[in-house]
């Protein structure tokens, strides 16, 4: 049977005509190889740009992903490097891809090999976003653990955000507010956009000599902010030697890049807010402090008086034990003295009576011989000699008992019983 | 440029020494002579600081991008 299609073909018309349009152009029949690699050279001139829903997804040996794209009506083959697979990809996911179409020579399989992929729509993003957060949760990328706390007085701030947008201005305008003086180091990165992943990575990896590094742009679409949902942008705040505020979008919006970040701000101003402190906060902890300070010597002051006061009220205390001692001593003592004066006194009193007795008798004894000598001296009165006629004569005072005493004009002075006289010397003589 | 990375440096490091004689003053037994040395280096510290508390502007350096912003690789 076979032998007779076999001859049917080669009686068919048709290669009548082949044959007759060979001998006639002068073309020659290709081989298979030589027809695929005209095939393929005509295909890579117009380069694949399709969406389709993703069947069959493998991943050979972690070099090659094999899946298909799909829609109702068609079906195409695709593979692609793994290294270039920047999504997490799983069946029934709408993607779009950009690639070369190509017939593989040894299976004559249709293929595009595929150069990009994406996810497209929400629900495909959603599930990426999904699928990549499983499989960094896994990993340990966003263990509380993990997380880096930041310094409360950071130096410097690293900034990596696009330097036209909101976010760059809300950001500086709230540092500014908060914690003026501040040091920032800005990179200026392309935050969506195909390089936006590379660009954003590559600025996390520079920033070293910073104390904080603040990642962070405005509000946007799940494809806007697609490089902060990014394996390569997750690894790199994680690897990132500083530790990492990470500010995207609005309040609502979680990135992975959120999860992954030591620290995540709601949007770009909460970023600063959670960078730096806020100086009126930093100076009521001044305060604090130095009341905290000044209260604590007040209380060391205190004591210390207070130390001294019971130090004074022992020693009062103790001066006052001792004198109440001494006044008993003394009281006892006086007691003593009295009993001892007494009898001094006695005996004084027992003496003086005793030379009183003497004395008396004594007294008697000389008032009988004072009176004796007084009527004897009765008898010796001058002026009684006067009355019997004698005179005392005195010159210059004294009584004249000798001529012998006296000059010639020498005065003398004579007293009489009655009256007296002055005469002058004229002549003595020695009888 | 160096100046004000050098205050700031200080800033963190002086507000821990400040911290660390208010911790001290919390112990129980404060011994006045060393209390008296130790409230006067605080209020020097202090000072300083709220000195800082007054700079206003924020100082921004621009870092060289390495990597081209247009290249789709």
């Amino acid at each position: 049977m076979g032998a007779q299609e076999c001859k049917s073909v080669w009686c068919h018309p048709l290669v009548s005509v082949l044959s007759s349009v060979l001998r006639c152009t002068g073309m020659r029949v290709l081989t298979v190889s030589e027809f695929l690699g005209g095939i393929n050279e005509v295909l890579a001139s117009v380069p694949a740009l399709v969406e389709g829903e993703v069947s069959g997804y493998s991943m050979s040996q972690g070099k090659w992903a094999f899946f298909s794209l799909k829609d109702e009506r068609g079906m195409v083959a695709c593979f692609m490097p793994a290294w270039k697979v920047r999504h997490e990809v799983e069946d029934g996911m709408l993607v779009r891809v950009a690639g070369v179409p190509r017939v593989y020579e040894k299976s004559g399989k249709f293929s595009i090999t595929v150069e990009a992929l994406e996810p497209v729509g929400e629900g495909s993003l959603k599930r990426a976003f999904e699928l990549l957060c499983e499989k960094l949760r896994a990993e340990g990328l966003f263990d509380a653990g993990r997380k880096r706390t930041l310094p409360r007085f950071p130096e410097r701030i690293g900034l990596v955000a696009s330097g036209d947008s909101a976010a760059y201005s809300d950001f500086l305008r709230i540092l500014q507010n908060r914690w003026g003086g501040a040091r920032v180091v800005h990179c200026d990165v392309a935050v969506q956009g195909t390089s936006a992943v590379d660009a954003i990575c590559a600025a996390l990896h520079e920033m070293r000599e910073v104390d904080v590094v603040v990642l962070t742009r405005g509000g946007g679409s799940l494809e806007d902010l697609m490089a902060f949902n990014s394996e390569e942008v997750a690894r790199a705040v994680f690897a990132c030697a500083v530790p990492v505020v990470v500010g995207v979008g609005h309040e609502r919006d979680v990135t992975i890049a959120d999860l992954v970040a030591d620290v995540r701000a709601s949007t770009p101003s909460n970023a600063a807010e959670r960078a730096v402190p806020e100086r009126a906060a930093v100076a009521s902890e001044l305060r604090l402090l130095e009341q905290g300070m000044a209260s604590a010597v007040r209380r060391a002051v205190d004591a210390r008086r207070a130390m001294l006061d019971r130090f004074l009220r022992r020693g009062v205390a103790f001066v006052h034990a001792r004198r109440m001692l001494v006044d008993a001593h003394a009281r006892t003592l006086a007691q003593g003295t009295a009993v001892v004066v007494q009898q001094a006194h006695q005996r004084t009193r027992d003496a003086e009576h005793r030379v009183m007795a003497l004395f008396t008798a004594r007294r008697d004894t000389w008032q009988a011989r004072v009176d004796a000598a007084a009527r004897l001296l009765v008898g010796l009165n001058p002026a009684r000699l006067l009355e019997r006629g004698y005179a005392i004569t005195t010159s210059g005072g004294r009584i004249v008992r000798d001529a012998a005493q006296l000059r010639a004009g020498d005065m003398l002075h004579t007293r009489f019983a009655r009256g007296s006289a002055t005469s002058t010397v004229t002549q003595t003589s020695g009888e | 440029m160096s100046a004000p990375k050098k205050s700031q440096s200080s800033f963190a490091k002086q507000f821990q020494e400040l911290e660390e004689i208010a911790a001290w003053f919390e112990g129980d037994a404060v011994d006045l002579e060393e209390g008296l040395t130790k409230f006067e280096r605080g209020m020097t510290l202090a000072h300083g600081l709220r000195e800082r508390l007054q700079e206003a502007e924020v100082t921004i350096e621009r870092m060289q991008q390495t990597l081209p912003q247009d290249n789709d690789d």
